[in-house]
């Protein structure tokens, strides 16, 4: 196949598939249940993130906090009773950050793998998920960094 | 006056020291506590040590041959310098030993810095594994089904695929899209084998040319329990200078002899089910050239692509919570010369399918024992490739079946 044949064809192929991607992202992502929590509403002071709860979607089951010059974003999810789960996203093996799936978090470094809940699902990483130390007021969540 | 001097400093101290503390809220003071003030910090300079490795037994039927092999042992060491930036390495042993003449290898799979532009940002720079397939990314065995790993992820990607270069991975804000792009060295043509794909023309940071460079980029969409990923790859495979490509007739430059790589693949995961299938598409324009130089029956293009189901018999049962046991089946073909250069050679064994069947036990979560049984079906052998054949020489046959055992750990 000459050169011209092949670039040809493979524009087509990766502009048919840029579109149809593009297309499943629109319609996924509001069901993706990741949204992002706004940032320039989160203060923090003595390794205390105070974040309000405004910044987070009612509808989102799952937030994922990214707060500035922290290096591991936050996942933030809202239980029962008013209660949150908030897990460093940090792979627990080799301290790598990790990528929020649509139903965990995977490591790109050597595929790790965790449930929403933060337990190993696949190795080499051997703990689970860092739990950060949150409390729960009228107006705001406060998050212990570490 | 000294003491009353120094009792009123006291109970200033203690003054400013309690309305510094009225600064917090009461429920910031509530989670701090002096262990949370001892361990503050995710940057702590540490140094990490793990690894991996696998050995297998093989049965293959056809050459009533069985062997037993301490397939590779690797070293991982990283190290923490900062929270901005760490080193991360992997040293490989395989077959055991290297000898003089033996097919052990020590090689360097992976040394890299990494540099953390921020959480979701970072560039890797030095000798790295780029996202192209899944076995590159994910090749640690307790990773994947089968004791070996896919045909297709050997031979057509040469995984694991690592070259010299510099790499930039992200992901947007608010969409579960990822993505990245590196710039490496180039493939070296002349190291292009027949039957072996890209595979010999790898540097694997080894006194690579940087005449020759590549590009490489990834788009990696997760959703619900589906992960859908694009790669692509684009190089010249020809380092030498344009005074000595010129003499032999060949182009040169930075993509002189382009090779060009195609991926796409999709996985599924929900409870004890799990899928996936991948397909790539290899492109070899200059492939005339590179027979005319170094005789190695380069084809034009090649492809290969699989698909696999797996099952896992533990999932939801409590007394086995911490064990897997998957069965699985996965079928794989590839046609390494689906299409051939005016001066290349057909060789229909190079056009393959393979059915594996078995399963793989997690005892614990970073030790695996896998079997399996590999059903292999080729095209028809191409007499005129076949070059002082021994005497002893079994006739070709299009089908063998080739039984696998092997254990694996990672940690």
């Amino acid at each position: 196949m000459e050169r011209r044949v092949f670039l040809k064809k493979s524009c087509k192929i990766c502009l048919l598939g840029t579109a149809g991607f593009a297309v499943v992202l629109e319609a996924c992502s509001p069901k993706a249940g990741i949204t992002l929590a706004d940032a320039k509403s989160v203060i923090v002071k003595d390794s205390i993130a105070t974040v309000p709860l405004s910044a987070l979607k009612n509808n989102s089951p799952l937030t994922i906090l990214t707060i500035p010059k922290y290096p591991y974003e936050i996942a933030i999810e809202k239980m029962e009773n008013n209660n949150y789960r908030t897990l460093l996203l940090m792979c627990t093996h080799y301290e790598n950050q990790l990528i929020p799936t649509g139903n965990g978090y995977t490591c790109s470094a050597h595929g790790s793998k965790f449930t929403k809940e933060g337990k190993v699902l696949n190795g080499p990483a051997a703990l689970p998920l860092k739990e950060l130390k949150t409390i729960v007021s009228e107006t705001n969540l406060f998050i212990q960094l570490i | 006056m000294f003491k009353s001097f120094i009792a009123t400093a006291i109970l200033l101290l203690l003054f400013f020291c309690a309305n510094a503390q009225i600064v917090r809220t009461p429920a910031q003071q509530l989670l701090i506590t002096n262990e949370d003030s001892l361990n503050a910090g995710v940057s702590k300079s540490k140094t990490v040590l793990s690894g991996y490795g696998s050995a297998l037994y093989r049965r293959d039927f056809n050459a009533q041959q069985s062997t037993m092999n301490l397939e590779r042992v690797v070293l991982f060491v990283g190290h923490q310098f900062n929270e901005k930036i760490a080193f991360f390495s992997e040293l490989e042993i395989e077959n055991a030993k290297v000898t003089g003449g033996g097919d052990g290898e020590i090689a360097m799979e992976q040394a890299y810095l990494k540099f953390n532009l921020n959480a979701r940002k970072y560039i890797v720079a030095g000798l790295f594994i780029p996202r192209i397939g899944l076995i590159n990314e994910n090749h640690l065995p307790v990773n994947f089904n089968g004791v070996e790993r896919p045909i297709v992820e050997q031979i057509v990607i040469p995984s694991t695929w690592r070259e010299l270069g510099i790499g930039f991975y992200g992901r947007f804000k608010n969409k579960p899209l990822n993505y990245s792009i590196a710039i490496m060295n180039g493939l070296n043509s002349s190291g292009f084998e027949h039957g072996n794909g890209l595979r010999g023309g790898r540097f694997e940071g080894s006194n690579a040319t940087a005449n020759n460079l590549a590009v490489t980029g990834a788009l990696q969409y997760y959703y619900k329990n589906f992960i859908f990923q694009f790669s692509g790859y684009a190089g010249g495979s020809n380092g030498l200078t344009k005074r000595a490509s010129d003499s032999l007739n060949i182009d040169s430059g930075i993509f002189g002899l382009p090779v060009y790589m195609g991926e796409t693949n999709i996985q599924y995961s929900k409870n004890a089910f799990s899928a996936k299938a991948l397909f790539t598409y290899i492109n070899i324009t200059a492939a005339n050239q590179i027979n005319k130089t170094y005789s190695n029956n380069t084809a034009s293009s090649m492809y290969g692509g699989y698909g696999e189901i797996a099952y896992d018999l533990f999932y939801g049962k409590e007394k086995m919570k911490e064990q897997q046991l998957k069965i699985f089946s996965r079928y794989e073909m590839l046609d390494l010369n689906s299409s051939i250069a005016i001066n290349g050679i057909y060789d229909g064994t190079q056009k393959q399918s393979h059915l594996i069947l078995g399963f793989t036990y997690l005892p614990v979560k970073n030790v695996v024992i896998k079997a399996d049984v590999r059903l292999v079906h080729t095209g028809e052998e191409n007499p005129s490739l076949v070059i002082n054949p021994s005497r002893v020489r079994f006739p070709y046959n299009r089908t063998n079946q080739i039984f696998n055992l092997g254990i694996g750990y990672s940690f």
